[in-house]
């Protein structure tokens, strides 16, 4: 027998107050510089309209350039990265590219599991990604001799993106848990480690930012503080449109 | 539909309480390990995967969040909210919302969301969620009862002495 399913609360079910609170939540949606940001986190946009691979037409999502680029792309890449690309809509094309360079990467790399402190709900794997915890942060090194990343964009070939865009991903992962664990110093040597692999990473702007705030995480007026001060004036001046830009300012003012 | 999932998974974290501050932040999260783990994931199982990373994220965030000085988790103007002058009875609602849903176990509450909310059915939340269509049924039944008495007794406890017991 099938279970019908019930009226919803906002199609009549539920109280003037009940709808009311409900109309209030459905209202929320994401902006659109969300969306743009996180294609930006992913090193496949500036502010502006995403272009295709060939360099050719910007990606209009629906539009016939776009069907035919996803069309091509399904020859090599999984239907589980057109569903990514798709799903991100504008920057389809991008992200469809992404995915195949994410697929045809060293298995190391692309399978790499995520350093967070929760596990991703795909099949059972059998090599649970290593907690942060364990891996053995070095020796703190004096701050002044901890270059911060080029926060200036990715300047390399698109080679550089393709080879480590997975582990780019995986070492801030366990960045963002050092610091939830309240070890900033080891932060700032994973990302020490990070800068020195990855001379102009996708991911730059977003380790600018760890940096930063592991930098602000030290006790104040320490050194740490200071150098906090002057990275996040350079990087607001340098990066004014920065979807990090916000993040940066608040991790001052909560600073201050 | 091409924008369908990112906005669903945005919505989802931020009625499973992740603070506003971070839910643009909390989905970048959860697409970042979708690109990372596509070849472990199954063909046709991406939302399936985006959900539980997204329930999981939640939870982490919502537990960090109360270890630390709690904020306003409506004070930023979402996106498409309307005009200041009518934004009094919504900001109100949202919190409102925010304290009731919070008070909800979170298997009750990822229910209600789905259902309520994003209008998804019983079999599709079965589905996505990888439960028996009963347990939809179940948990949805429990969700909706206890929601209602939340609300009732949110709008009939005046504002000034909420959860002081008066």
């Amino acid at each position: 027998m099938t279970m019908k399913d019930p009226v919803r609360l906002l199609d009549g079910a539920g109280s003037a107050a009940e709808q009311g609170v409900l109309r209030a939540g459905a209202a929320e949606q994401p902006s659109e510089a969300a969306r743009q940001r996180l294609a930006i986190a992913l090193g496949l946009s500036s502010a502006g309209p995403i272009e295709a691979p060939s360099g050719g037409e910007p990606a209009r999502t629906g539009s016939p350039g776009a069907a035919d680029a996803l069309g091509a792309m399904q020859a090599t890449a999984t239907l589980s990265a057109k569903w990514l690309a798709v799903t991100l809509g504008t920057i389809g094309i991008g992200a469809a590219v992404l995915a195949t360079q994410l697929l045809r990467a060293p298995d190391g790399q692309a399978r790499r599991a995520s350093a967070l402190e929760y596990e991703s709900p795909a099949r059972p794997d059998p090599a649970p990604s290593a907690p942060a915890a364990a891996l053995a942060p070095p020796a703190q090194a004096p701050i002044d001799e901890i270059a911060p990343p080029s926060a200036a964009g990715p300047a390399s070939p698109r080679r550089g993106r393709q080879a480590s865009l997975a582990r780019e991903i995986a070492q801030l992962d366990a960045v963002r848990a050092l610091l939830a664990d309240g070890d900033p110093s080891a932060a700032l040597a994973r990302l020490r480690d990070y800068a020195r692999e990855h001379t102009a990473g996708v991911l730059a702007q977003e380790a600018a930012t760890l940096r930063i705030e592991a930098l602000l995480a030290h006790e104040p007026h320490t050194r740490a503080h200071a150098r906090a001060r002057t990275e996040a004036a350079r990087f607001l001046r340098d990066n004014p449109q920065s979807p990090h830009a916000n993040r940066i300012q608040a991790l001052l003012d909560d600073a201050r | 539909m091409f924008r369908a999932d990112y906005r669903f998974i945005w919505r989802l974290l931020r009625r499973l309480g992740v603070p506003q501050d971070q839910v643009d932040d909390a989905t970048q999260q959860v697409f970042l390990i979708a690109a990372e783990r596509l070849n472990d994931i199954q063909p046709q199982r991406e939302r399936s995967f985006a959900y539980g990373t997204a329930l999981r994220l939640a939870q982490t965030l919502r537990r960090r969040a109360q270890r630390e000085t709690p904020s306003d988790a409506c004070d930023e103007r979402p996106s498409g909210w309307p005009a200041p002058d009518a934004l009094t009875d919504q900001r109100r609602n949202c919190e409102l919302l925010d304290r009731v849903l919070d008070q909800l176990p979170l298997e009750l509450r990822s229910v209600f969301i789905l259902y309520e909310l994003e209008a998804l059915s019983s079999p599709e939340i079965a589905e996505l969620a990888e439960i028996p269509l009963g347990t939809v049924a179940s948990r949805l039944r429990r969700a909706r009862a206890r929601f209602k008495t939340l609300v009732e007794l949110e709008t009939a406890t005046p504002p000034g002495t909420r959860g002081t017991g008066a």
